[in-house]
Parts: C-alpha cells; structure tokens; sequence
C-alpha cells in the first residue's frame, strides 16, 4: 500500500518542477554593424560656363605699357566639399602670348603675371603669383570635413621684365589658374 | 551426502509453493524528470555586418549616402522548446566613432530599419532615428508571442539605409550595435551592450 501513495506523490511533485523550471532567455550580441566613409573631396561646379577670366585689353592703348587698373570678375565654385581634413592648393601660370613666337625684341615682354586667390575655404586664403621665387601661402590646410564656395580671384598684373616693358601685340594671352582640394592626412 | 541433497530441493520446492499461494502486491511506481524551458539562437552566418562604403565616390550623390543592398544575417537551428516567447530586436544606427559634432552641411549617422523574421506571425520592426549629430541611435521593439515550441532560421534583416537631411557624410569609420533577446514573452529584453 505504502507503494501505492508513493506514486501520485512523485508524479505531483514533477509537475510542480515543470512550472517554475527557469525559462532560459537566449541572447544574440551585441553584434556590430559596421561601415566606412571614405576621404573625398569634390571641387564643385564653376559659376560661369566658359570659366575664362576676361581680362580684357592689356595694355594701354595711348601707350603700349600694361594698364594699371586691369580686372576681372571672381569665379565661384558652387557646392565645393571634403569629407574630412583638407589642404586648397591655387597654382596659377602667367599670360604669355600665344601667337609670337621666339624671344621679345628688346623693350618688351611676351608675358604677363598675376596673382590668383581661392578664398572661403580656410582661414587664410591660398594665394599663388605667377613669376614669383616662392609661394608660400599656394597652400593652406583645413582642419575639419568643410562644405561651401570657393571664391577664385585674380589680380595684381605685373609685365614679366619690370613695368618699363611694352607688350608685344597678340591676339590672345592665356594663362590658368589651378584651384585642388585634396584630403590632408 | 545424499538425503542432505534431498532436504534443500525439499525446501525449496515448499518455498515456491508458498509464494504461488499468496496474491501478488502490485502498484505504480512514478519514474519522473523535467525539462526546463530553453531557448537557443543559433550562431551567426557572420559575426557582424560590414556595408562597406557608405558614401558615393563619384557622380551626383558624391559624399552622400550610397543606395546599399539589404543585409541578411541567419541564426539557423534556432529554438525554444516551450511556448508563449517573443523576439525582442534592439539595434543601433551607425554612428561616426571618432567626431563629437560634424561641420555643418554633413552628418555622422545612418539610420536604417530592421527586421527579424521566421518566430512569431507579427516580427519585431524598428527603424533608427539618429540625428546629424548622432544622438539617439537606439531604437527596440518586440514581436508577437509564439504560442508554440519552435525551431527555425531566424532571419535579421537591415534594409532602407538613411541619412538625417540626406546630408554628406563624415569620412571615418561608422558603426551600430545591434542585440537580438528571445525568451518568454513579457519579461522584456536584456540590455545587453
């Protein structure tokens, strides 16, 4: 008999084990989701189609030297940015005459230099003249990821010689103006 | 030697006799275990999900957002072996690790929206909503009850990749961590970190 009682007894006992056995509660992770942005920088678009400085006639007509009041209007490159850390580098290359040809006959000059800036993108713009031993300022360095113009202007013509030359007629003088943003490291 | 012989198969003979005559005791004799609930999520088929780059290199969208695939992670042989349990996903957008405060113009966060199927009829759902800056990256949400055992590949999924004001991004590297809980329904996640 004692048998018997023994059973109903057990069986009780494991249901009751069965109702508060611990759930056990899985967890996944935390696992990453990762991904990168890479360094970019990107120079935008002109403010004008054709991108040429017009500066217009060189010289004064009356007397054949370079005009003291030459200029032009500024470029704007809309929508400039970098990503992170940048460096703005302006490099610039004289108007030199395109159609003469061999050296100027003595008492004038074939070119004509200028200084070009890129301002709006660091605190100091960079600044490049054409002609000159050294350019210090060509660079500048941006300590943070920027977005926004720049603004590329040019001035301060100078004859190549010494301003007692005269300019040797020509069509058209050309020179450029490089304006490059790249990331710093 | 002999009629000692005979004596022993006399009483054991006596002995059988004796037992045939009585009624047999019988009862029922409980042989009982349990097993506790459990719940397991299978390994990962990958241990984190790289999406690469997240920005364009080039064309319109240069230094924004990039249009990234869905990512899949299973977590195959995935059980409980009781009732009433729930997926609880909880998950981060991904957020520039070294900047604090990004230039303006850009932003150092993607948010996106994620999914875990195959448990419950209703699957947890939630989608980021991290700002420019990165703040508030945390979202949670828990599926429905699944009133049965079950086993399974659960399927997390990360899909509709965005950006706070489709702004350009930060360089650097972006990362969100993202933990799934299943266990019973109600007793809430675990906060794992």
């Amino acid at each position: 008999m004692k048998l018997v009682s023994f059973g109903p007894a057990a069986l009780l006992a494991a249901g009751f084990g069965a109702a508060f056995a611990q759930s056990s509660t899985a967890i996944a992770g935390p696992h990453p989701v990762t991904g990168t942005v890479p360094v970019l920088c990107a120079a935008g678009t002109l403010s004008d189609d054709d991108g040429v400085f017009a500066v217009g006639i060189l010289v004064d007509t009356s007397t054949g030297f370079l005009r003291n009041d030459l200029s032009a209007p500024p470029k704007v490159l809309q929508g400039s940015f970098c990503t992170s850390k940048s460096t703005i580098t302006v490099e610039a290359s004289p108007m030199v005459a395109q159609a003469s040809t061999g050296a100027p006959p003595e008492g004038f000059s074939d070119t004509v230099n200028f200084t070009a800036m890129a301002e709006g993108w660091t605190p100091s713009p960079a600044v490049f003249t054409t002609g000159a031993a050294a350019n210090l300022n060509a660079v500048q360095t941006r300590e943070t990821a920027f977005t926004g113009d720049i603004v590329v202007s040019i001035g301060d013509f100078t004859t190549e010689g010494g301003q007692a030359l005269r300019l040797v007629e020509d069509p058209l003088y050309q020179g450029a103006v490089v304006v490059t943003l790249a990331p710093a490291d | 030697m002999r009629s000692a012989c005979l004596a022993l198969a006399s009483l054991l003979s006596a002995s059988a006799a004796a037992a045939g005559a009585q009624a047999p005791a019988t009862g029922d004799v409980g042989v009982s275990a349990n097993v506790d609930g459990v719940c397991r999520l299978g390994p990962p088929s990958r241990p984190s999900v790289d999406l690469g780059e997240l920005a364009n290199r080039s064309g319109i969208r240069v230094g924004r957002l990039a249009a990234l695939a869905d990512a899949i992670v299973t977590l195959p042989g995935t059980y409980c072996n009781f009732g009433g349990t729930q997926v609880t996903l909880r998950a981060e957008a991904l957020v520039q690790t070294e900047l604090s405060q990004p230039p303006p113009g850009f932003a150092r966060a993607v948010n996106y929206s994620a999914t875990v199927r195959t448990w419950a009829e209703e699957p947890p759902l939630i989608t980021t909503t991290a700002s420019v800056d990165g703040d508030s990256p945390a979202d949670q949400d828990s599926g429905g009850t699944e009133p049965a055992a079950k086993l399974t590949d659960l399927v997390l999924a990360f899909f509709g990749f965005s950006v706070p004001s489709d702004a350009r991004l930060v360089a650097g590297t972006y990362q969100g961590l993202v933990t799934i809980t299943l266990g019973p329904a109600g007793t809430g996640p675990a906060q794992g970190e």
